[in-house]
């Protein structure tokens, strides 16, 4: 397809949306590198997870951050935040909200629960039970939930920031393939460096790192990003590169399960953000590159066993040896 | 080549593959390379057995192929000597001690190689290319052969081992067996069989498959039918190109082609010009007859012009090893042994000149073969430029009475020498009659046509014209005058009609005596004269051109020398002793000409195209197949670079991967453009990291983007740049050979893009 018949497709996405969104990013990112020291792929990731419109799963062992880089990012676009702390017992009202019966208007009147927010920080979500977290994660995928038979829209835009500590913590229930598919990327903060901990320890002691952070944004300009972002142009050469990016990963000998169709438009979602960030109108093989291993890791079951690891580096060879175009 | 070397290798990781670092091969590799190596050389030299008629050169060749290939396996097992590839020199110490056991054994009383030894072997190796030049295939294996191939193909052992071994190059290798194949489709192409062919291109595929075999991987299959491909293309495909070098069947008598050997009859009026007086040689001679130095007799006579008769070669006929006694010489022949001190200046001849009859040639190279049938001497590819050399001859010196009483000749035998072309003017039958009437004996008639052409009826001019044909021979005769040329002509012709078998020597007179037996000849003392057959006592030389050159008739054909017979025989016993001396020469000489085969094959021989010529054609086309990779690889990068913006900006990124692989470095397609362009920018200058920067964005743009925008291509001579920047930053990092090799043998004709990492 030629540059203008692309353009059929697509409204408008000029050189001045581009840079307009690329300023609102590295605004952002700036203000969460303040708080988050020394995490610029977390951070990057998070934004990038957030204009794709997607949710992002956080891994990692208690106490690095992952709760802190959840509202640093509610935090810049002005938006509501909310947390929920995920525990055995936790209902699925408990987070979707209930129907109560109003003596005085004698009729039923929703309790929104906490999902409804802009940024939903879904705390250790691995250690609720699986009927919890499917109404969780249906709110995640439709943008809605429904309660006795109404439909409640999610605030936009919406975010899922899932933590999970590592799998082989005690009292967890394994999030499910499925389910784990939902989330657009999954990344860990892991452990700051000596300097960074030093500095961490010198700041976070006494004051509250987030009471700083300014809201950067506007959640209608982080919507409206969104949109434009759809636009950007991916052509038939870099969707065939996802897609035998996707094909390697089920043909792996090394992958028990490989990843799914929507791991596809994941990608290429993300990788539309990238190249907005990155100043062009069009995606390249870079940027599909850039977040694989991010987008595609928690989503591919190796044979040798599920480990975070170990499907990382299945995906890493995979991009190194598939070829590009 | 060495990429894919690394491929077989799953716990080989990134780091490019030095062709020496490859230890990677498990420990066998070594003898398995070497075992493809030894039955490789080992089917090229059967190949070359085209070439032989026997197979006794073999055994030693094979047993040097081994010795090489065993002792490189054997030293390469050492890792220190492995890791410097130092075997080689190894294998050269065995290949020379193996040549002298094995070519020359006997030169070693003691079993210990000695220098004498390696100064036999020398001295046997240019014996060798001396056969080569006088033999045609498919020859006996001489010693000479034998050891020539035993020590080349060891060499090539040598270094194909060390290519194959050592730098894991065994395409290199076989453009080496190319080499040996060469030799019997140059030497020995008609003899070429199907099975020399299915030798040398099994002997192809094994080396190519050398490395595979030790690696076991399945790509072999592939490059096996390549290589059979190209070795079928070569097999085929060289003798059709090169020129046909034994081709020289015998054509009718008469055509001037039939004898390449230039016809000095033919150079005769130009020779004798007055102001041709460049001294052609020197000579010294105690022969009171003073002879003429011949350089060939011609026989063959169409009607036109006189020609040597088709050669009977032997290609071992050769001149220093003595020539037989001359057909004909009866035992109580007086004959005469003499030497003759020779020292040619400015003659380019390709015949010996040499006083008749040459018995034995000193100084001279092995290539000067002779005829025996008129003991011509002829250079096989060998001019007798600059020659010195010593003829000890045989001087026939028949009495009149012992040649007046020589029987008729029986005609059958001397066809040849008495016929007459179907247009002959009757004239010159005729007058031979009148003149010879009287006559009683062929002697007789011989010296009455001597006679009457030296008498003043006729007159020596250089006038004439330069032909002796029928016609002129009449014009001649009525003209009555001419130079040599007519004299001999009509003297042998006339001859013929009366029954005596004739010809006509041509060379050079006696000369000009400077004192003290020494002689100076000049070009303008060319000269012909008629020889006449007399039975017992050979073929006698007449002299009827009365003046110019000539000198006086010999004494045998003098009238009146009946009277002085006994005189003569006075004379005969001072030199009685050598007249005994004779008669053990062979006088089987020529038997080898009843076998029509031998006739065939030493009739190719000496009348071939120059040996050097097919050598410098077989070295053209063989570096013109060495130029075909590169040419192509030339060709292919033009076709890049031009076309329209969008062809050539994908054109630029292929030109570069071309570059990288050429230059044996990845190219791994799972990159991005960004991911080579950061890789390939460092080593480039600052103008061409721009331009690869520009490159890298059109691209992308084309590919991923909204197509090119107006000047966002690189213009033609903007990627020419670019592609000639990364190719001289890639080859900076490249040891010599390798650059070589980039060059010749680009490797991105083959070579697809890095594999796969795993």
């Amino acid at each position: 397809m030629r540059w203008w018949e692309r353009m059929g497709s697509m409204t408008a996405l000029g050189n001045e949306h581009i840079t307009h969104i690329q300023a609102i990013a590295q605004k952002s990112r700036s203000a969460m590198n303040t708080v988050l020291d020394g995490k610029d792929h977390a951070v990057r990731t998070a934004l990038i997870t957030l204009f794709a419109g997607g949710h992002l799963l956080l891994e990692d062992v208690p106490g690095v951050g992952k709760t802190l880089l959840a509202k640093a990012l509610g935090r810049v676009v002005g938006g509501s935040v909310r947390r929920i702390q995920f525990t055995p017992d936790l209902l699925p009202s408990d987070v979707v909200g209930v129907s109560i019966f109003n003596q005085e208007t004698r009729a039923f009147e929703f309790r929104a629960g906490p999902v409804f927010a802009n940024v939903v920080i879904a705390d250790e979500i691995n250690r609720a039970s699986p009927k919890t977290q499917s109404a969780m994660l249906e709110c995640m995928a439709e943008n809605q939930a429904s309660v006795d038979g109404t439909t409640y829209r999610m605030p936009q835009p919406f975010m899922v920031v899932a933590t999970q500590n590592p799998v082989d913590m005690e009292g967890t229930y394994t999030l499910p393939e499925a389910q784990r598919d939902r989330f657009t990327a999954r990344i860990s903060i892991g452990y700051p460096s000596t300097q960074a901990e030093m500095d961490m320890l010198d700041h976070h002691v006494d004051h509250d790192p987030l009471s700083r952070t300014p809201a950067v944004t506007t959640l209608e300009e982080v919507t409206q990003a969104r949109d434009l972002i759809r636009h950007v142009a991916a052509s038939p050469e870099l969707r065939a590169y996802v897609v035998s990016l996707l094909d390697a990963t089920r043909s792996d000998p090394a992958v028990a399960l490989g990843a799914s169709p929507r791991a596809g438009v994941q990608l290429l979602r993300t990788a539309k953000v990238m190249a907005v960030l990155a100043g062009r109108g069009y995606a390249t093989p870079d940027d599909v590159q850039a977040l694989a291993v991010d987008v595609l890791a928690h989503r591919i079951v190796p044979r040798e066993g599920d480990d975070p690891q170990l499907a990382a580096s299945l995906v890493r060879d995979i991009v190194r040896r598939v070829p590009v175009r | 080549m060495t990429a894919p070397s690394s491929a077989p290798a799953p716990q080989q990781t990134a780091p490019p593959p030095e062709p020496r670092a490859s230890g990677d091969n498990a420990p066998a590799a070594p003898w398995v390379a070497a075992c493809a190596t030894a039955v490789a050389m080992g089917l090229a030299a059967v190949s070359v057995s085209a070439v032989f008629a026997d197979w006794a050169w073999l055994v030693p060749t094979l047993v040097m192929i081994v010795l090489v290939v065993g002792s490189g396996a054997l030293l390469r097992t050492v890792p220190a000597i492995r890791a410097t590839g130092s075997a080689v020199l190894g294998q050269c110490l065995v290949a020379a001690i193996a040549a002298l056991y094995l070519c020359v054994p006997s030169a070693m009383p003691f079993g210990v190689p000695t220098p004498a030894a390696a100064g036999e072997l020398f001295s046997l190796l240019g014996q060798g290319v001396d056969d080569i030049y006088s033999t045609v295939a498919p020859a006996p294996s001489t010693p000479g052969f034998t050891a020539i191939l035993v020590v080349g193909i060891g060499l090539i052992s040598i270094l194909i081992d060390g290519l194959v071994s050592d730098l894991r190059a065994p395409k290199m290798g076989g453009i080496l067996l190319l080499l040996i194949w060469v030799i019997p489709v140059i030497v020995a192409g008609p003899q070429l069989q199907w099975h020399h062919f299915a030798a040398i291109g099994c002997a192809f595929v094994i080396l190519m498959l050398s490395r595979y075999l030790a690696a076991r991987v399945q790509r072999a299959a592939a490059f096996s039918v390549v290589a059979g491909a190209l070795a079928l293309l070569l097999g085929v495909g060289l003798p059709l190109v090169l020129p046909p070098v034994a081709q020289r069947p015998q054509q009718p008598l008469g055509s001037p082609e039939d004898i390449t050997v230039v016809n000095p009859f033919l150079d005769l009026h130009a020779d004798l010009d007055p102001s041709n007086d460049d001294v052609v040689l020197r000579y010294s001679s105690d022969d009171p007859l003073a002879p003429p130095l011949r350089l060939t007799s011609v026989s063959a006579f169409d009607g036109t012009t006189w020609m040597p008769e088709p050669f009977d070669i032997d290609p071992f006929a050769v001149a220093v090893d003595g020539l037989p006694r001359p057909n004909g010489v009866a035992a109580d022949t007086p004959v005469v042994d003499r030497t003759a001190q020779i020292s040619v200046e400015g003659l380019d001849e390709q015949h010996l000149p040499a006083p008749y009859a040459p018995a034995t040639v000193d100084g001279v190279e092995r290539r000067w073969i002779y005829d025996p049938a008129t003991l011509t001497i002829v250079g096989n590819g060998v001019l007798s430029t600059d020659a010195q050399y010593t003829v000890g001859y045989r001087s026939i010196e028949p009495t009149p009475r012992q040649l007046a009483d020589a029987p008729a000749v029986d005609a059958a035998q001397f066809e040849s020498t008495l016929a007459l072309p179907d247009d002959m003017p009757e004239v010159i039958g005729e007058t031979a009659e009148t003149v010879t009437a009287g006559s009683e004996n062929q002697w007789e008639s011989a010296v009455a046509l001597q006679d009457w052409l030296r008498s003043d009826e006729f007159e020596y001019s250089l006038d004439a014209p330069a032909d002796a044909s029928g016609s002129a021979l009449e014009d001649f005769l009525r003209d009555r005058r001419g130079y040599c040329v007519q004299f001999s002509g009509a003297m042998t012709a006339m001859a013929r009609t009366l029954g005596i078998p004739a010809r006509i020597g041509v060379g050079f007179t006696a000369g000009t005596p400077t004192g003290d037996g020494e002689y100076e000849v000049r070009m303008n003392q060319a000269h012909a004269w008629p020889e006449l057959y007399f039975e017992g006592a050979g073929w006698v030389r007449f002299e009827p051109t009365p003046g110019g050159p000539a000198g006086d008739p010999p004494p045998w054909t003098a009238e009146g020398s009946e009277g002085q017979d006994e005189e003569d025989a006075t004379d005969e016993p001072a030199e009685g002793a050598s007249e005994e001396s004779t008669p053990d020469a062979p006088e089987s000489a020529p038997e080898e000409t009843t076998d029509p085969e031998a006739v065939e094959d030493a009739q190719e021989s000496g009348t071939g195209v120059p040996v050097w010529l097919a050598v410098v054609a077989a070295v053209l086309v063989v570096l013109l197949l060495l130029a075909v990779p590169a040419l192509v690889r030339l060709v292919k990068r033009r076709t890049r670079l031009s076309g329209d913006d969008t062809a050539r900006t994908e054109g630029v990124w292929e030109e570069i991967a071309a570059a990288t692989i050429d230059a044996g470095l990845p190219w791994d397609r799972s990159r991005t453009l960004r991911d080579h362009e950061e890789r390939i920018t460092p080593d480039l200058e600052s103008e061409d990291a721009r331009l690869l920067e520009r490159a890298t964005e059109a691209a992308e743009a084309l590919r991923y983007g909204d197509g090119l925008e107006e000047g966002a291509a690189l213009s033609r001579a903007d990627a020419e740049r670019l592609t000639r920047g990364i190719r001289t930053a890639q080859s900076r990092t490249l040891r010599p050979w390798a650059r070589l090799r980039a060059a010749v043998l680009p490797r991105s004709l083959v070579s697809k893009p890095e594999a796969p990492r795993s």
